[in-house]
Formats: C-alpha cells, structure tokens, sequence
C-alpha cells in the first residue's frame, strides 16, 4: 500500500512539472503502465489500490479544471472511466498471470522435493533409518524448525524419529495429542498454531475443546497422517513456522504427497523385513536338516563297522579263526571310541553355544600337552608320523582338557585331510607375550575362498564335502575351546599343506606333571 | 551261486574289513577297494559278479562309479548308503544300481541282497521268454499273464509295466525309471504309475502290504519280487 502510495506521489512529482509536454494521453498511459507494474509485482489488491489513486491523481493534477477532483468536459469523465476500467482489468489479469506462474513454480517444487524424498526413502533398508530421512528431508524442504514421526500405542504417544531442532524429539503435549488423534481419526492433516498451517487462507484452525486459552501461545504445527489406504501408519508432525517460500501458505499438498510416500516406504520396509525374517527361518531350517543329516551320517558310519563286526561274529555258520575274532573286536572297540568322540564334539559344541563351559585355567606345559594329544590319537593316526618339536620351558594359561581336546580334534583333521602317508608336525615358539603352536599336515591344502570359512559351524569346504565324511563340527570345537581360554585360532594353506596354529597367552611357571 | 565274484568298494577300513572277511567265509571270492579308482581298476581286473559300491568315496561319488560301470556292463550294483544319503541313493539307483542297504546293516540282509542281486545277474544273463515267480507266469514271447493257470487278463500298459517290472525282477526300480521304460521320456507323474501299480496288483491279487510279487520301496520306487525273495 505504502508502494502505492509513495508511487503514485512520485509518479505526479516527475510528471507536474512537465505537464503541457507530455499531454492528456500520455499521462493516462504512464498511469496506467504504473497501475500495471504494480499489480503484476504486488498483486491485484495492490493494482486496485494503484489504480484508484493513479485515477485521482489524473483527475486532481491533469484533468482541468486543475487541483480539484471535478471535471469540466464530460468527455473527460469518460476517459477517467475507461482509463480505471482499463488499468483494473489490466492490474487483474497480470496479477493472474502472475499468480498461475507462481502456481506453476509451486507444483514443480512440489513435484522436486517429493520426488527427492521419494529417491532417498527408496535408499534406505531400515526403517528407523527412513523415518530419520523423512524427518529430515520434511524440515530441509519446508525449511521447518523440526519434524517427527510419531506412532500410536497402547501405551500413549511415542517418538519413533525425529530431525531439526533438539525440541523436535519432544512428547506430543495434550494439544498435539488430541490433534493427532483427531489426524488418525479423521485421516487428514490437523494443525494450529499462528505460522504454521493455519497461516494459509481459508484453513480451518483446529482447537481442542477447553484448550481454547491455551491456543494463542502454542507452537505452530502440523500432524499429518501416514495412511496406507486405511490404515494409519503414524503421525507426521511438521513444527512451524514453515519459512520456504513456495510451501509456505499451502504446505497441505505436498504434506500429503509425502506422508503417502512415507506410508508405502513403511511397509516396504515391514515386508522386507518380513520376508528377511522368513529366509532366515527357513536358512536356520535348512541349516539345521543339513547338520541332522550330516550328524546322523557321522554316527552312522562307526556304526556300521560295529554292526558289520558283531553280527559277522554273532554268525554261528561261520567258525572264525582267532585273528578274525581279534580284528572284530578291536574293530568294535576302535568304532565305539569314534562314536564316542563325535558324539562328544556335539555335546562340546552344545556346551560352548549354550555357554555352560568354565574353564579352569592353570599353567601348563606346551609339549606335555602335544604328547598328550598325540597319544589320544594315535589309533586315529594310523601309523602316521606325528611329529612333536616344542622347547621344554614353554608353557601356557590354559585348560589342559579343553587344549588337548582342541589339538586332538586338529591332529584328526589333519589325518582326514592329508595325504595316506604324509606326515603331521607339532611345533610350538614363543611370540612376544603368547605361544604359537602349531598343527602342520601335508595334504592338498585348502582353496583360498575356503580358508575364511574353516572354523564356522558345519562349514566344510566343498571340494572335500564329498570326499571326506565328517560333519565339520571339530574345528568349530578347536575355535570354542581355544576361544574360552583367552587364545585364539588361525590356518595358512598352500598346495603343499594346511597349518593351522593356535595361539594362547604365555605362562611364566610350569605346573610339573604328575 | 557259491563261489560267485564280488567287489567292494568301500574306504572305511573296519567295515571294509568285515565285509571281506564274512562273505569270504560265506563261500564268495572277494576283492575289495578303498576308492572309487582303485573300484574301477579292479572291476575291470576281476570282473565280479556283483559289486558292493559306498556312496562316499575319497575320491569321486559312488554315483560316479555307477555311471562308470554301467557304460560298458550290467553287473548287479548294491549301494552302501547312511541315513541323510537319501537324494545320493536315489541318484545311484537311477544311474543303474541295482538294489541298496541302509547303514547300519546286519550281515543276513547283506547275504540276502547279494543273493537277489545274483539271481537278477543270471536272469539277465539268460534272456529267457518266460517268466516264473510263485503262481505267476509271463510269456514274453506270446504277451500273456498267468495266475494258477488262469489267463489274467491285462490292458496294454499293464502288460507293459509287468513286463517291465519283472524283466527287472530283484532291481529296485525308481519311479523315473519306470515312467521312463514303460511311458517313455519325459513323463514324470508319478500318481498315473501309482494307479497302474494299484490295479496290476488287484489283478495279481498281490497285497501291497505283504507283496508276492510287486513290493513298494518307501519313496524311492518299486521292486519286482519272486516268492523267497525277501
């Protein structure tokens, strides 16, 4: 208005002085072309305004008689009424034009921030990590103090995300309670407050009953729901004032462009994580068939040498030479331990999962527990070379059952894995505050993708998977056992042979066998 | 069949062991091997009768050393097989294993499968026209069925799977195998075959649960038996 004012006044002041030169018309038409600037830059009001004081500023100085707001000539009353028809018809239709560009501005916008919301939802796995995004790209593109995402329990309102100001993160307070529920009720966007939504022409400010005092002093804000066709997903709180200009007096459209988006990002996310949830189920089944089968084949093969052993001998057709009976027997006796150490793994394994091992640390003597390891295996060995090369003084902290356990099981595989005749090295240094030992066999090695893999559960690498019969069990047994004695497991392969190599904290004493 | 040739190829040592042992002392000439290799060697070397073949070998699969030795003979395959080698198993029978024993197995039911399987070696062998188990007779030669001396009177494609079913006598036969042989190539459905089966034993007056001649192997197929026979 002050605009209008100002330039009418100047328009008049540059325009007196020069009165007889520029002429009647020409008058008129710079009245006009003001009255049209004005209205194309400040809107129609602002042109009406313009061009009644740009029609009495032409009747007050131009049109004779001069300095009153009579007019003498009856055809100049006409060219006052065309000349303020034409600038009003002028001021509107620019102001119009003026105001579809703006529109047009406005959607593209719209269309922009949508779309780049769109693009970075579709980016994120979790939905936490979506909900953060929302909130965050909601207040970037509104230019908002904050904004949260807020879900419905039977335990009240809670935040599930939120970005902006630390204020965003706050508990809806009885207002946004009531605002929101009417927003999940209703299934549209409810808000209050001076700047925020209800700042947009012909908004219907929503008040909760008894709150009415209250109102004036409320933050401005906007819950808009997350409604998957139905369903309401959650609440959008957008807090005002919202300062990005093309939203700024009609931020509906784009609220509800967007919570649309977030809805369906929310259960994108839940049916992946459904279906993630359900893979896993069936992984853990299929886990679990393959390591019944692998067990039950395990327990299978000793038991059939035992059967085939005792019903041969149980044949009373057959009259067996003493050398036969022998070799029965010690085939039962040899099958049964094997039995006995399978089932053991499985019950180690078990014990380590369930976390029901203590282990009972004290000083030990490294070779002692080589030899020891050696001699439990010496059936399983079967006349291998099983060399032992470790220094007298070396000791560890460790469980001298579990250890040994560990190293028999490494020493088993190294026979499973290894050529017939190869031989097995157990060495054992000192590395800085630990000692190293190591199980070497010379068998084919194992492929490098493999080795990673080597010491997970059921894991057995595929080349032998059908050579070798075992579930693949016993070096997850070395890892657990090693592991509960504060060490730790690692294997080097090559072509010429797999080493494996424990490595556990160094003892200063030795406790002297027994 | 006294004296008859088996190989076997097996690489536990312990089970390797009494398997010699027994079927030695039970009046067989055996030679045995502890890899699918050294299996194949020896097969040709020894030519058995019957070859007792592992699943799980060191070096390749039982199913492998099916294959191979059905390239180029019909000897009678039993596979060695454990519980969780059920897909294996039926690999191995499809590739032409005769029969199966599940781990672990008494020395009896070994005896009795290797007597099966010798006869179905013989039978092969002979080529005869005419086939008898218990009451049953099939002339091969003028395609007709007799039961006590009655003429049964069959539809072409039970005449088919009997034939089938009975040339293969002692053999289990999985159920792609049959749909093969009697429907040919490419036919996989398994309940047409169940019907015919159904009705061939009703005509047989054969009972699938004490069977006289067609007895059903638990998800794997059928095996064509002839009175001792199991």
């Amino acid at each position: 208005m002050l605009v209008c004012l100002l330039g009418t006044v100047l328009l008049v002041l540059l325009m007196v002085p020069f009165r007889n030169d520029i002429g009647l018309v020409n008058a008129g038409f710079l009245f006009l072309l003001f009255t049209l600037v004005i209205a194309a830059v400040w809107g129609w009001e602002a042109g009406l305004l313009a061009a009644i004081l740009t029609n009495l500023a032409f009747n007050f100085f131009f049109i004779e008689p001069l300095h009153t707001f009579t007019v003498q000539e009856p055809n100049n009353v006409l060219a006052l009424a065309v000349f303020l028809a034409v600038s009003v018809i002028g001021g509107t239709l620019l102001s119009q034009a003026r105001r579809s560009a703006q529109e047009a501005r406005r959607l593209q916008a719209e269309a922009e921030t949508a779309l780049a919301l769109s693009q970075a939802l579709s980016l994120e796995t979790e939905p936490e990590a979506a909900l953060r995004t929302l909130c965050r790209e909601v207040t970037n593109a509104f230019a908002a103090p904050g904004a949260a995402v807020l879900a419905r329990s039977a335990a009240g309102w809670a935040v599930l995300a939120s970005a902006g100001s630390p204020d965003a993160d706050r508990l809806p307070d009885p207002e946004e309670r009531s605002l929101a529920d009417r927003a999940v009720e209703e299934k549209r966007i409810t808000g209050m407050g001076s700047a925020g939504l209800e700042a947009a022409p012909r908004k219907r400010v929503v008040v909760p009953r008894g709150r009415e005092s209250a109102f004036g002093r409320s933050r401005p804000v906007a819950l808009v729901p997350l409604r998957l066709g139905e369903e309401v997903r959650g609440i959008l709180r957008v807090d005002g004032p919202i300062r990005a200009a093309p939203f700024r007096d009609h931020p509906e459209r784009l609220l509800s462009a967007i919570a649309g988006e977030a809805a369906i990002t929310l259960q994108r996310l839940d049916l992946a994580d459904e279906a993630a949830h359900a893979k896993a189920l069936r992984e853990a089944d299929e886990m679990k068939s393959a390591l019944m089968a692998s067990i039950s084949h395990d327990l299978k093969t000793p038991l059939a040498g035992i059967k085939a052993a005792a019903s041969s001998l149980l044949d009373e057709r057959i009259k067996w030479s003493r050398e036969d009976v022998d070799a029965f027997y010690q085939a039962i006796d040899s099958q049964a331990d094997r039995l006995n150490r399978i089932i053991s793994d499985i019950l180690d394994l078990n014990r380590i999962e369930s976390g029901s091992l203590t282990p009972e640390r004290s000083p030990v003597s490294v070779r002692g527990l080589l030899e020891h390891a050696r001699e439990v295996t010496a059936t399983e060995a079967r006349g291998r070379d099983v060399i032992v090369e470790a220094d007298e003084s070396l000791a560890v902290m460790a469980d001298e059952a579990l250890i040994v356990q560990a190293l028999v099981n490494l020493i088993e595989n190294a026979v499973k894995y290894s050529k017939a005749r190869g031989s097995i090295r157990l060495t054992a240094h000192r590395d800085g505050d630990a000692v190293s030992i190591r199980v070497a066999d010379e068998g084919p090695g194992i492929a490098p993708e493999d080795l990673p893999y080597v010491f997970q559960r059921f894991y057995r690498a595929d080349e032998h998977s059908r050579r070798v019969k075992g579930s693949g069990l016993g070096l997850t047994v070395v890892k657990g056992f090693v592991e509960l004695c504060g060490g730790s497991v690692g294997v080097e392969s090559s072509p010429a042979g797999t080493t494996f190599s424990v490595r556990l904290p160094a003892a200063a004493s030795i406790k002297l066998p027994a | 069949m006294s004296g008859a040739r088996i190989l076997i190829i097996e690489d536990e040592p312990p089970l390797r062991y009494a398997l010699r042992r027994y079927l030695e002392e039970s009046g067989y000439t055996t030679r045995d091997a502890e890899d699918g290799a050294a299996g194949l060697r020896e097969f040709t070397a020894f030519k058995p009768d019957v070859v007792l073949l592992d699943l799980m070998l060191p070096d390749m699969s039982g199913v492998e050393v099916c294959q191979a030795i059905r390239r180029g003979s019909e000897t009678p395959i039993v596979v060695l097989s454990a519980l969780g080698e059920e897909k294996t198993k039926v690999q191995a029978l499809d590739q032409g294993a005769d029969d199966y024993l599940t781990k672990p197995f008494g020395m009896d039911e070994l005896l009795a499968r290797i007597r099966v399987a010798l006869r179905h070696g013989s039978s092969l062998r002979a080529g005869q026209p005419v086939i008898e188990a218990g009451d049953l007779r099939i002339d091969l030669e003028h395609r007709s069925v007799s039961l006590k001396g009655r003429l049964v009177s069959l539809t072409p494609t039970e005449y088919s799977l009997l034939k089938y079913l009975a040339t293969n006598a002692g053999k289990v036969l999985t159920h792609p195998m049959i749909l093969r042989g009697v429907w040919g190539a490419e036919y996989e459905d398994t309940a047409v075959l169940r019907t015919y089966v159904n009705q061939l034993r009703a005509k047989l007056d054969d009972d699938a649960a004490s069977p006289r001649y067609i007895r059903t192997e638990p998800r794997i197929g059928y095996r064509f038996v002839a009175g001792d026979d199991l």
